[in-house]
Order: C-alpha cells, then structure tokens, then sequence
C-alpha cells in the first residue's frame, strides 16, 4: 500500500510541475465547444414550428396496424402539427429519418394484432427518431402519446360495458416505446459534452507518459530493481492522473458552466462519469504503452483511438453510426453524461458508468499481464 | 559471495552479446568492468541485475537467483545506469525521496538517508530546485544519490562520469572511495582507464563478449604486458634530440623503439633486453642526463594489448 501511495503522490507531483500543458489544452477545449456550440445552433433549434414529417409502415399480419394508422393519420388535431407519410420499407424509412427528411417513423411489427387481440396484452408502436432532433422529436412523441391515450381510453370504455376479466384496466392496451429522445438539447451543451470527453480523452497521453518513462529508457532499469510491484506502479499512477483528469474535468464544467452557460444538470454525478471515463483514458494510455512497449506506436494508437473514439461517439458530428458507435467508450460516457444532465435516464447513467469501471478492470489486468510478459 | 555468476552467454539475433562470462565477486570488493563498445559489458551488467535474461547460465546475488529476487535482495542493490534515471521536472529532494520511499524507508530513517545522499554528492543546497536546471555534473551526482540512498550493499555503476568537468568527476570519485571504505562491494565499469585505476582493486577486462583478464589490478597488468619503458630526463629538448640520435648511431636501439617526450627521451625496451645492461651502455655514451628511470605499465596499455588498438563502432 505504501509503494502504491508513493507511486501516487508523485505522479501528482510530476502532473502539478507539468500543469502547462493540460491548462492550455483545456482553454483551447473551452475554445473549440463555444466555436461548435455557437456554429451549429441552428441544427438544435427548431427555427419555424412547421410541421414535422412522420413516416408510418404497418407489417403487422392483421388488420390492427393499418386501422391505428388510418385512424392516428385522419385525427384532425393532429394534422396541424404533422404530416404523415406511408413509407415502403423499414430500411428506408429509417435511412430517411437518419437523412433528416423524417422526423420519425412509425412502426408497428407483425404481431401488433396479435398482442393487442390477446387478453390484458400489449401492443407496442414503436417510433423510431433522430437523436437529439429538439423540438420536431417532441411533436412526434406527443403525438403518438396522445393518440395512444385517447385509443386506450375508448377502448377502456367501451370494454366498460362488458363482462371484463379482473384486471383489463390495469395497464394500457397501446404502448409506445421511443428510441428517439425527447430532450431539448442544444448545441452548445451537445459539443460541450463531446469536447469534455475529447478533452478527457487526451488522458491516455498523461497514461502513456506515465508509464514509458519508468518502463523505457533509463529509469525502467532502477523501477524494476526496485522492490514493487508492476500492479502498485500501476493502481498508484492510474489514482493520481484520473485525480488529475477528473480536476481538468471539474474545470471544463465550471468555465462552460459560468462563461458558456451550459446546464450541467446533477453536477456531483456528472464528475463521476467524468472521474470513471477519465480513469479509462489513463488506464487506455497505460496499457497501450505497456502492450507495445514502444512510444512511437503507442502514441500513434492513441491518436487513431482518440479521434475514432470521439467521432464514433458523436463528438464531431450529432448522428449515430448504425450501431458501430457501441464500440466507442465515448458512446457510452456521453449517454451517461446527458442521463446526469438532462435526469431523466439515471438507470442508463449508472449503468454505462459500470461499464466504463469494467473497461478499465480489464485494461488495468490487460497492461499488467503484458508489462510481466515484456520484463521477463 | 556477493555476486556469483556461471558461464552466462546472451545473443540478440545473430549477434553474441555475452560468450561464457563465469564471475565471482566477494563482499567489499571494488570491481572495475573493462571493455571496448561493443565487448558485452552492459549487457553483462544486465544479466548480473537481472534485467535481461540470460539464454545459459546463471546469476546469484547474495545468494538468490536474479530472476526471483526477494524484496530484502533488492533492497541490497543500489544501481547507478549511465543514463540520468531521475525525474527532471521534479526537485532533487523529491526525487531523492522517491527512490527512498520505494526502498521502504519510512519517518525519521527516510529525512536522514535522503539529506545524507544529498550532502554525499553536495546537492543538498540545490535540493529544491528541479533536476532538469541542474548541471550536467549535478545531475550525474544526483543520479548517484538515487542509487545509494538506501545504503545498498552492492552498488553497480555504468559509466557514472560521462560527460563531467573535472570538479564533479573528483567529487563523484570520491564518493566512490567513501562507499567503498564503508564495506560496500562495488561494480564498476568506464571508459576512463585512470578511473578504475585509482578506485578499483580487482578489474575485469572483456572483449568479444568474453572476459579476457580478471584479477588485481597489479597481477592483470603485471601478467598482460611485457612492456617496459625507460625514461631518460634531460635538461631541454634539444639535449633529448641530441641523446636519441647518439642511442640510434650506436645501435642501442632500432628507431621504433625510442620516442622523444619534451625534455624526455622514451625507450621500449624489447622483451629480451635487460633494463641494467641498457643503462650501462646509455651512461657509457656521456650523455647529459638529469635522472634515468623505468616507467611501470599503465592499465591502458595492457587494455590495448588485450583487446587491440582496432577503432569500435
């Protein structure tokens, strides 16, 4: 414990002599989300209240699907606020709605009858929208909320006047699941969010550097004469430089918070999440540094998985990647981040901070395995 | 033994690094490790540490095996590596104290061990400054302090004067003395020939990856040479000028044999010749001469016949 503290307390040390260089970086950050924030505000804000477009495909065997439809399509209210549109195929309804041409799209599977038909059954619409599309993604969701409430009250009267089974009106016949969200995000606090985990990201140098000068070059030789062990070395540094990224973090939220005005939602578990991601980085550093063994590869690594990470996670570009962004940690750091910021999805928060723990569980027992493999 | 080590070899590729180096080395030893680049001592260095793993043989330091050292063994070894093996952002105290810290000094014991590596290589009134605005010669010091801070039993040191001005080469030399006087064994390696003379008492010479001569220092030079050199002092250089053409018109010796040093007149005596006789004849000529002496051989000389005087890479 005491070799672990001492690998601790210094690799503070070294970091608060070397603070240069992550106070820039996090001014040049705080620089670059107000740049991304303010350039595409337009593609966060709804700039006329037309109506939003709504793509529909009923595969349902039964009749039950094209009725919902045709009664959800020729509801008058809500012809005001969307269009509604019939689409061919479930692919290319969603390639539409990843296009931006449809706002969402609707869909009802071939068991919707079925569901519906058996008794206290559900039947689910799903509706499927652009991620953080603002405004348009609220409409749909209305929509469909409200059409659903109304269907399920008359048929809750109406079955009133039958012989019911105990407990018909315990839950609602129509569902609706909602794979897009129903946020007011806007893009200053969407790239403040991508910029932080980029930012945090950069973590792994600190991780690379940390490691490569006690297991290349001179001190490598007196490290591993000395009695510790690899883990101690490991743990210490790994505490003291996600310490550092979690402060470097802190001081992110604080100056977008105050000079950008980001909401940052619950503060003490968005430091968490940035605490977890940022003990990732470090621990991705190290391990790359100790599988290679060589700083040229590992920092060329870390710049691939940086920027791959970052773009695969939407920290570039506000889009989804057909499911290749589960791949990035940023994906699943970012997804926590809008939980504790927007409060509504603490289950997914707490969740993908397990997760982000368990990549560096195994980063952390990947880089001591290859670091003993390396000295022996 | 201190340091036990049997027929040990090492390749990197097609190349020998080490070809069979057996070496015993006793407790309070100071050992000086000889060789041209390239003869295998560094790596030789590694496979006593234990840093390198060798393809045969075997290592043993104060009785355990190199591989497996335990933690009371390791606590027994100070390294000082040719290379600066501090951290330069950061002070000299720290760095000091970091080395001590992972030696498991602890409280009182650590304040003490790390002011005395500091005032033992005079960086104690430097100790708040970082490492990195240290001269070179400090920063060699310093990286004598981060070895010997735990007073290690076995002290290795590569190369630990490279680069120095004259001060901090004394000071470091000195150190090594003390170290040495307090009952530590110590490796020794350098390029500076007059170095391990004046510290060492037994020197290992390699070559090839080989150890060609081991033992003390005056039975290595004693049995590796069969030079011998007889000095002539004369008053000017001319009178050396004046004395070598009389030597060679009387054929005491052929021309490669004599050399003129200054005032000096240099005489190689060759293997069958007798330094009494020569001496004779000399002073039968009636030369002005001040003093006439034999010179011993230097270290350096045997180096160069063991390991020729064929430029390295």
């Amino acid at each position: 414990m005491r070799i672990l503290l001492t690998h601790f307390r210094f690799a503070l040390l070294k970091a608060w002599a070397e603070k240069r260089t992550p106070l820039m970086r996090l001014g040049l950050f705080v620089g670059i989300t107000f740049v991304l924030g303010t350039a595409f505000s337009s593609s966060f804000q709804q700039e006329d209240f037309g109506k939003a477009a709504v793509g529909y495909l009923s595969e349902d065997a039964g009749t039950g699907g094209d009725a919902y439809f045709q009664q959800l399509t020729a509801t008058p209210a809500f012809a005001g606020v969307a269009t509604f549109e019939d689409v061919a195929s479930f692919d290319e309804g969603r390639r539409r709605v990843a296009d931006g041409e449809l706002a969402a799209l609707l869909h009802v599977t071939a068991d919707y009858s079925a569901d519906l038909a058996a008794g206290g059954g559900h039947a689910t619409v799903h509706v499927y929208g652009e991620k953080y599309s603002g405004v348009d993604a609220i409409i749909v969701r209305a929509v469909v909320d409200g059409f659903n409430y109304g269907a399920n009250t008359a048929r809750a009267v109406d079955a009133l006047g039958e012989t019911l089974p105990d407990g018909a009106l315990t839950g609602t016949a129509l569902d609706v699941e909602t794979v897009g969200q129903t946020r007011e995000m806007t893009a200053l606090t969407y790239y403040a969010v991508g910029m932080l985990l980029f930012l945090l990201l950069f973590g792994a140098e600190f991780g690379s550097f940390g490691v490569s000068e006690e297991h290349l070059g001179a001190l490598a030789s007196r490290t591993r004469l000395a009695p510790q062990r690899t883990w101690q070395m490991f743990t210490g540094k790994l505490a003291a430089f996600s310490l550092v990224t979690l402060a470097q973090g802190g001081l992110y939220v604080l100056i977008t918070g105050v000079l950008l005005d980001v909401r940052w939602g619950d503060i003490p578990v968005v430091m968490l999440v940035v605490f977890s991601f940022g003990a990732l980085a470090i621990a991705l550093g190290m391990t790359l540094m100790l599988a290679t063994g060589d700083m040229k590869k590992t920092t060329g690594l870390i710049q691939v998985c940086l920027i791959g990470f970052t773009f695969l996670g939407g920290g570039f570009i506000a889009t989804g990647f057909g499911g290749a962004e589960q791949i990035s940690p940023n994906t699943y750091a970012r997804d926590a981040l809008f939980g504790a910021i927007f409060g509504d999805q603490l289950a997914t928060t707490w969740r993908n901070v397990g997760v982000l723990w368990a990549v560096v569980a195994v980063l952390g027992v990947v880089g001591v395995l290859m670091s003993r493999r390396k000295t022996a | 033994m201190i340091i036990e080590a049997e027929d040990l070899r090492k390749s990197f590729k097609a190349t020998k690094a080490v070809a069979g180096v057996s070496l015993a080395i006793g407790e309070g030893e100071t050992v000086g490790l000889l060789g041209p680049n390239g003869a295998g001592k560094s790596t030789t260095l590694n496979l006593l540490l234990g840093l390198v793993t060798a393809d045969t043989g075997q290592v043993r330091i104060l009785g355990e095996d190199t591989r497996r050292l335990s933690d009371e063994a390791r606590r027994a070894i100070g390294f000082v590596p040719q290379e600066y093996a501090f951290f330069p952002e950061l002070s000299g105290l720290a760095n000091v104290t970091y080395w001590a810290r992972l030696y498991g000094l602890r409280r009182r014991a650590l304040d003490t061990a790390v002011r005395d590596a500091l005032e033992f290589t005079g960086l104690w009134d430097r100790r708040k400054d970082a490492a990195k605005t240290y001269s070179g010669g400090m920063q060699r010091r310093l990286n004598i302090s981060c070895g010997i801070v735990h007073n290690p039993k076995l002290l290795i040191m590569d190369e630990p004067t490279v680069g120095v001005d004259p001060q901090s080469r004394n000071h470091i030399l000195d150190s090594v003395r003390t170290l040495s006087a307090g009952g530590a064994t110590i490796v020794y390696t350098s390029h500076y020939m007059e170095e391990i003379q004046a510290l060492c008492d037994r020197v290992v010479i390699m070559d090839g990856g080989k150890v060609v001569a081991d033992g003390a220092l005056e039975k290595v030079i004693r049995d590796n040479t069969d030079e011998r050199v007889v000095l002539l002092e004369t008053p000017s250089p001319e009178a050396a000028r004046d004395a070598t053409d009389q030597i060679l018109r009387h054929g005491l010796l052929a021309a490669a044999e004599t050399d003129v040093e200054g005032s000096t007149v240099v005489l190689r005596l060759p293997p069958d010749a007798d330094f009494n006789d020569l001496a004779a004849r000399v002073l039968a000529l009636g030369l002005t001469l001040e003093s006439i002496g034999e010179r011993r051989p230097s270290l350096e000389t045997v180096f160069l016949t063991l390991t020729g005087k064929k430029l390295r890479d």
